[in-house]
């Protein structure tokens, strides 16, 4: 058992924990760790070999790897040490972390604070019930992206995909490039899940089949997969049996969503939010557990990697100043509440001294909306607004300090109107 | 013969369909685009569509079988495949730096494909 020293440990080498570690040395702390599970830095930005990453933090067209090699090779510029292989098991409510790693078996440490930024995993078949047998050629398409992208085998000749996220439309492109045939993209809600720009240049551009308000009802095949059956719904998100039609193919790729890996924090008596899924946090990307802080999409998923960096930066920060001085600290006085229209808010509580940046996802897709803070607090008209496409909305201090002292909470809204 | 022709702009979320009618090569009319920045870009994907072709190339290295690359600029859209098939036949040996050029002007394209990873 090895006792390692550090001021901070951050769990999780994506972008999240990678940007977060680089602001805390910055700001001064001595001794800071990274820990990783995976043999090589960059969380998931490793596989996703496409284009697309880096437009609002750099300005500029990157792909995922050459992303996270900006930030990783500062770190190492700075100092910062990295525990590869090494897998945190166990945190404490006292910020006792336990860690196996492949070289030096158990490590203990016991730093000031730590930064949470594992990430999300993909939902499974498990996740989302779907009929039938099961055979071998099941994936979910991160998995795909994996063997497509770094370790060089495909996996399957006609594909059809459950699920229109980005991941799912990023590998309906890639996969058809390498020759497989994307024999269908099927999608429960009425409108494609991810990214526009991805609509146009994955499924567009190569013609990729797409049913809207299908869903897969059966899948054939014993060993391997031979066929789905997919279905369109009704109202109520029952299939209607006859538009059943059969589809052949001998892989089914689920792209259905990403749910943030919580396991950990829950030990250490993190509180989570059911909604997202991930720790509820304040503005200084705190926990309830003082001194473990969070970032990424360990907190919410994420569709941009750019708002990733900055959480992550946040988190960093602030973990710094409580490491540092921690009367520093401002006290949360108003709790953020999602209202009509709003699924989430993250932040979930705010100071009131401070600019507030809130980040948040709208119930459905619709044009024309207002999102409104408090009863007539602050309102921003916006043209256009969707699940998939993350909400920013800035309270200026100023505004803040408009508010009356026994404001509690601010409910946030999202309704139509045009002013 | 006129022609019609839906085009999405994907330059930002608003994500305007831009109807554009053509005959033949010529443009006749462009209409329902948000901005003058949606109008050019509906042009130029009318004329000679491009993208940015993100891909793999073989290594020798066998813990690394898979080096990723991009064009450094976009190509056509029509010789993504071709270039594809030209990359399938390549297999490259490290050391390879971030953005080393990989294959100058590909395909006569002006472009040139660039690693996006280093491989050690
Ligand atoms: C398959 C897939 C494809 C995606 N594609 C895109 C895309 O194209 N564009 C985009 O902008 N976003 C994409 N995303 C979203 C993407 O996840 C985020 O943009 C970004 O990678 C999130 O960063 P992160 O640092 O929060 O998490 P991650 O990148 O997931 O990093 C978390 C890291 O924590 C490590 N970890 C987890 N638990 C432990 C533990 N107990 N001990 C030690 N280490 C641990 C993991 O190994 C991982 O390296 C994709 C997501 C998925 C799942
Ligand atoms: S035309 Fe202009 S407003 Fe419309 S989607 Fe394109 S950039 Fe946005």
């Amino acid at each position: 058992m090895v006792l390692q020293k550090a001021d901070l440990v951050v769990i999780g080498a994506g972008p999240a924990g990678v940007a977060a570690a680089i602001k805390a040395k910055e700001m001064g702390v001595n001794n800071v760790i990274i820990m990783e599970r995976a043999e090589q830095l960059g969380g998931l930005l490793h596989q996703c070999i496409h284009n697309g990453f880096g437009l609002q933090y750099f300005k500029e067209d990157l792909t995922g790897p050459e992303y996270a090699y900006n930030f990783i090779e500062k770190a190492k510029g700075l100092g910062i040490k990295f525990l590869l292989e090494t897998m945190a098991l166990d945190i404490s409510p006292k910020r006792e972390i336990t860690a196996v790693s492949n070289k030096e078996g158990i490590i203990n440490l016991h730093p000031k604070a730590i930064i949470l930024a594992m990430g999300c995993r993909e939902r499974t078949r498990g996740a989302i019930n779907i009929p039938g047998t099961r055979p071998a050629g099941i994936f979910t398409a991160g998995v795909a992206q994996r063997f497509v992208n770094v370790e060089g085998f495909i996996p399957g000749k006609k594909v059809v995909i459950l699920g229109s996220g980005d991941v799912g439309m990023i590998m309906a492109r890639r996969l058809t490039l390498e020759g497989v045939k994307v024999e269908a993209m099927v999608e429960i809600l009425p409108y494609v899940g991810g990214l526009i720009r991805n609509e146009v240049q994955c499924i567009h551009d190569f013609n990729i089949p797409l049913f809207l308000e299908h869903t897969v009802v059966d899948v054939h095949g014993t060993e391997r997969v031979k066929a789905v059956t997919i279905a369109k719904i009704d109202k109520d998100r029952n299939p209607i049996y006859k538009t059943k039609r059969k589809i052949e193919c001998d892989t089914l790729l689920l792209s259905v969503g990403l749910i943030p890996e919580n396991e950990l924090s829950l030990k250490a008596g993190i509180k989570l939010d059911p909604v997202t899924g991930g720790p509820i946090v304040d503005e200084t990307m705190q926990t309830n557990v003082s001194g473990i802080f969070a970032a990424g999409n360990v907190v919410h998923v994420h569709d941009l990697v750019d708002y990733v960096s900055f959480e992550g930066e946040l988190a960093g920060s602030n973990a710094a100043n409580y490491i540092l001085s921690q009367a520093l600290f401002p006290k949360m006085k108003i709790n953020l509440k999602a209202g009509e229209g709003i699924r989430y808010i993250v932040p979930s509580t705010i100071s009131g001294q401070k600019k507030a940046t809130l980040y948040m996802r709208v119930l459905k897709p619709d044009r024309d909306v207002v999102v409104k803070v408090g009863d007539d607090f602050l309102r921003k008209h916006l043209p256009i607004v969707k699940p998939s496409e993350m909400l920013k909305i800035i309270i200026p201090l100023s505004k803040l300090k408009m508010l009356k002292d026994e404001t509690k909470e601010l409910t946030i809204s999202c309704t139509k109107g045009r002013k | 013969m006129t022609q019609e022709h839906e085009i999405i702009c994907t330059l930002c979320p608003l994500a305007c369909h831009i109807k554009l009618v053509s005959e033949g090569e010529k443009i006749i009319t462009i209409s329902d685009y948000g901005c003058k920045k949606g109008k050019e870009y509906a042009i130029q994907e009318f004329k000679f569509p491009q993208r940015v072709l993100t891909t793999t190339i073989r290594t020798s290295d066998i813990t690394h079988p898979l080096l990723s690359v991009r064009t450094n600029k976009p190509i056509s859209k029509k010789l993504l495949k071709e270039c594809m098939i030209l990359l399938a036949n390549e297999e490259i040996s490290p050391p390879v730096k971030i953005g080393e050029v990989v294959i100058s002007n590909v395909l006569n394209t002006g472009s040139d494909v660039i690693a996006t990873q280093e491989l050690i």
